[in-house]
């Protein structure tokens, strides 16, 4: 009889267990869905840290326009170097070698500074909510067709520029930072690299002259034709 | 109007050429008709929208208050932003497609159009009987945002706007004979009238939602 009782009042602080558990279980999905919901919301409304501020003549939006100059010239898959170093973790080219492709339309929508000294800009991509992209055998995926406009945010830092090098295999270096005054900088690595369609027309046409794989140089006329239509 | 709109990486071909500007025209025939007198302009950045408003866009023949109300006819609907990994929606009015800040009306620069308050003799450009109407794509949905774009324009210019919750089209017809659900794959002529309707059933179109100034969110008449 004792045994029984014993068994039963076990049986019930592990299924009171369990219960805490799926409680405590439900309690994290909630608080992960409310953040969720809030951290959007306020990640526009106030993006950087501190007090607003005016921005300086060498205003961050002048760091990252010269981005999406650079987007826009086709700079940024011809030498990748420059762009790289507006941001403040450098890296090289990802290994995948695909390319997103923007609208040719684009603008610096909006722009702040605090006195951190933080800053974020946002860039208006124009129409659709992501980007296309040309994979490494120049075959085009457009995005999904929407009547949504889009921007994409950037947070700037006034920080040292580093430089990253490659040991003899090849193998990227840590970064080290140059001995130069601060400047703003893109925070975190450089994002895959991307063009307007103006300038994505070139990259295909120069990348299909330099092989004679077929499927690529079909690829190449397919995607030419489709990014031919968006001008 | 604002202006006619551009294509994206999509191959989405939002360029609506004059269709926004003989929507305008098909509107002001009707209100001139009724013995209003109407002044159409061509809006590119919020700037040139607040002018419009305040009577300050270089030709406008606006001299006076605006008693009866005003239209825009334009693009407008969600807007993306990502930062990194965070993701925000809102509403916008899109303007214009000239590659200059404030192209748009977003949250983030809407309360330039407070000016509209003020600039009538220290009193409202808008007559208190005045109100707005957004001729366009959703402007009167939140899209995760605070607020939509119609109510935070009536916020900020302390008069009533009416906008859409849903997409509209052009038609050659009046929303009362128009027999679409919606203009998915049918092009319209460069022919008037054209009559900007709302998506919805045949004959149960939605009418546009109200936003009151002052707080509050824009609601279903």
């Amino acid at each position: 009889m004792r045994e029984t009782v014993k068994t039963h009042v076990r049986t019930a602080a592990s299924i009171q267990r369990i219960l805490w558990h799926i409680a405590i279980l439900a309690l994290t999905v909630v608080i992960g869905w409310l953040a969720a919901i809030a951290l959007p919301q306020t990640a526009r409304q106030r993006v950087t840290k501190g007090e607003k501020a005016t921005c300086p003549v060498d205003s961050p939006k002048d760091v990252v326009e010269q981005l999406w100059d650079m987007a826009a010239s086709g700079q940024m898959v011809n030498n990748w170097e420059p762009a790289a170093r507006l941001f403040s973790e450098p890296g090289p080219w990802p290994s995948d070698r695909t390319v997103r492709v923007f609208s040719d339309y684009w603008w610096v929508e909006y722009f702040e500074c605090s006195n951190e000294p933080e800053a974020a800009v946002v860039v208006n991509t124009h129409w659709d909510r992501t980007p296309g992209v040309i994979d490494s055998r120049l075959h085009f995926t457009p995005p999904p067709q929407s009547s949504v406009q889009a921007g994409i945010g950037y947070r700037l830092v006034m920080q040292t520029r580093r430089m990253y090098y490659w040991d003899a295999d090849g193998k990227p270096i840590p970064a080290k930072p140059l001995p130069e005054p601060k400047r703003w900088l893109i925070q975190g690595p450089p994002p895959s690299p991307f063009l307007t369609v103006t300038a994505a027309v070139r990259y295909v046409l120069e990348e299909r002259v330099k092989t004679t794989d077929p499927v690529i140089m079909k690829n190449a006329d397919e995607t030419l034709k489709t990014l031919l239509e968006m001008h | 109007m604002g202006d006619p709109g551009t294509i994206g990486p999509s191959g989405q071909n939002h360029n609506v050429k004059q269709l926004f500007n003989l929507a305008a025209q098909t509107e002001m025939n009707a209100l001139n008709a009724g013995g209003n007198n109407v002044i159409a302009c061509r809006v590119s950045t919020i700037d040139d929208f607040k002018q419009a408003l305040i009577g300050g866009l270089p030709g406008e023949s606006l001299t006076g208050q605006i008693t009866g109300g005003v239209y825009y006819f334009g693009h407008s609907g969600e807007y993306h932003t990502t930062f990194g990994p965070l993701v925000f929606d809102e509403s916008g009015v899109f303007v214009g497609q000239i590659q200059a800040p404030n192209t748009n009306i977003l949250s983030t620069n809407v309360s330039d159009l407070s000016l509209v308050q003020s600039s009538y003799n220290n009193g409202n450009a808008l007559g208190s009987n005045a109100a707005m109407w957004l001729k366009g794509c959703q402007s009167a949905v939140k899209f995760g945002g605070p607020t939509s774009i119609a109510q935070l324009i009536s916020n900020n210019i302390t008069r009533g706007v009416y906008g859409y919750d849903v997409g509209t089209y052009f038609s050659h017809d009046t929303i009362a004979n128009d027999r679409y659900v919606n203009g998915k794959g049918r092009t319209t002529s460069e022919v008037l009238p054209i009559y900007m309707i709302p998506a919805g059933a045949p004959h149960h179109k939605p009418l546009p939602l109200a936003c009151v100034p002052g707080g509050g969110e824009c609601a279903k008449q």
